[in-house]
């Protein structure tokens, strides 16, 4: 599986440099313009906080599409044939474009942290001391009225909930390319109906997963917030194991390449 | 003789074609067998599936004894007619995925057939042309020491010469045991090479047996016979 990846940063990193190339330039010349802007330091702050709500979700997009490419290329692609003629199963197919989706998304992530951090601390570290230190902020962080010690398990759970339940997006996209793949491959319109399968997928996720919470909150058995994000992410780990299962499964028993 | 590849009413079907019906087949170890046919007779369909690459719509393939999957992948090195090769690759970088990949690759033996189809290793794949690509798909395929090797029209798109250089690598490449299961419209330049022919038609095999017994009992070339067969 290792080998398997190897070969798709190697296939990308060129991609991945030009792209960070292009999103450093981007990010210089966005900076000189709010520095050269003559208003206050917050309202400077603001507007590269516009800059970066925007950037994360670009980059979200990218992700989402760079990852779904990954793995419909080999599918639809003669070249399809390198990896699927070499003596690994379906899983470990699979497993690889996953790990190495993951590894691209905490690139993504790491470079988008540092380049926010690199940002903020080096450009506006006094304003941003006098905005942590200032009235208004800690009166806003005082009403939520908890210690760091009782913050971090939330912060830790709202992003492990937030990592899991996109990498079960990637794994059900996966599925219903799968699907058209396979059991729709020779059907008129496979596309569509594939397209609609996975609408369906998300609204069954969706729904389960808002069923399973209100039962448990009805039956008054948490009484802490965290509880309800932690069984979020075991409902999103085992919707997304049972989507690769699914594509594992028809890759290496029911698709044609 | 040991049976390498068993086939059982071997179907498959696209749509409301039949590329293969109620095949039955048995391939036996350490033979080199030509699979003839026109086209559309079934003859890729064939090693689609040998190589798992398709799965059957009914019956069963075995190759050593079991279905066709990872462990029979391990053994068997399927050669197709498409442009497959990672355009991206260098051609270095091929023989390096292929020495991570297939356990039973072996590198040197690649540097030696590039040398003998004039292919460098610092060529990009892309910048091929036609009868380069053919040549490298030959060399990555028969550079593994694999129980079987399927190959799916080998000198289609080549000239003569690069045909001569083609037929020397995989005669060479025979090793004890090995079995070949070659396709090809160029029958006469594969005949000497053939201890077997399977004649297929519509995706059954309308003729079997052995190609010197066929030239003695038929007094004609396999390439006659194949004209008779077809009625062409």
């Amino acid at each position: 599986m290792l080998k398997l990846m190897k070969y798709e940063f190697i296939r990308k990193w060129r991609i991945l440099l030009i792209f960070l190339s292009i999103v450093l330039v981007i990010n210089a010349n966005v900076l000189y313009r709010v520095l050269k802007w003559q208003n206050s330091s917050m309202e400077q702050m603001a507007a590269l906080g516009v800059f970066f709500g925007g950037l994360v979700s670009v980059f979200f997009i990218l992700f989402i599409i760079n990852v779904t490419h990954m793995y419909s290329r080999d599918l639809n692609n003669k070249s399809g044939y390198m990896i699927f003629l070499t003596p690994n199963s379906g899983y470990k197919i699979l497993g690889a474009k996953v790990l190495t989706g993951i590894l691209e998304g905490f690139i993504f992530l790491g470079l988008f942290s540092l380049l926010m951090a690199g940002n903020y601390l080096g450009f506006f570290s006094q304003p941003l001391s006098d905005m942590i230190n200032s009235e208004p902020f800690n009166k806003f962080f005082g009403q939520i009225n908890m210690s760091v010690g009782e913050f971090l398990p939330y912060l830790i759970s709202v992003l492990v909930t937030t990592f899991v339940s996109i990498v079960t997006l990637v794994l059900t996209i996966f599925a219903a390319e799968t699907i058209r793949k396979s059991i729709l491959a020779e059907r008129r319109y496979g596309a569509l109906i594939s397209t609609i399968i996975f609408i369906l997928l998300i609204w069954v996720n969706g729904k389960i997963t808002s069923l399973v919470v209100n039962i448990v909150n009805q039956a008054d058995i948490f009484t802490n917030g965290i509880h309800y994000l932690n069984l979020t992410t075991i409902l999103q780990i085992i919707f997304g194991a049972a989507m690769f299962a699914l594509s594992a499964y028809l890759l290496d028993k029911k698709m044609d390449i | 003789m040991t049976v390498l590849l068993k086939t059982d009413n071997l179907n498959k079907g696209f749509f409301r074609n039949k590329a293969l019906a109620n095949l039955n087949l048995e391939i036996e170890k350490g033979k080199v067998y030509g699979l003839l046919g026109p086209n559309g007779s079934g003859k890729t369909t064939f090693f689609k599936i040998a190589a798992g690459l398709y799965k059957p719509s009914s019956g069963s393939m075995l190759i050593d004894g079991r279905h066709v999957g990872v462990e029979t992948r391990k053994i068997t090195a399927f050669m197709p007619t498409e442009d497959f090769l990672f355009k991206w690759m260098k051609i270095k970088m091929l023989l390096n995925f292929y020495a991570d990949m297939y356990e039973d690759f072996n590198i040197d033996q690649a540097r030696d057939f590039l040398e003998q189809m004039e292919l460098k290793e610092d060529m990009k794949v892309k910048n091929l042309s036609t009868g380069m690509k053919a040549r490298l798909k030959l060399v990555v395929t028969m550079a593994r020491k694999a129980s079987i090797y399927l190959l799916d029209e080998p000198l289609n798109g080549i000239d003569i010469i690069s045909r001569d250089k083609i037929m020397k690598v995989i005669v060479s490449s025979l090793h004890e045991n090995c079995t070949v299961i070659v396709s090809s419209h160029f029958v006469s330049e594969l005949e000497a090479l053939m201890d077997e022919v399977i004649f297929l038609d519509k995706g059954s095999v309308v003729l079997a047996g052995n190609s010197e017994q066929f030239r003695l009992e038929r007094k004609c070339s396999i390439e006659e016979l194949y004209k008779e067969v077809y009625h062409a």
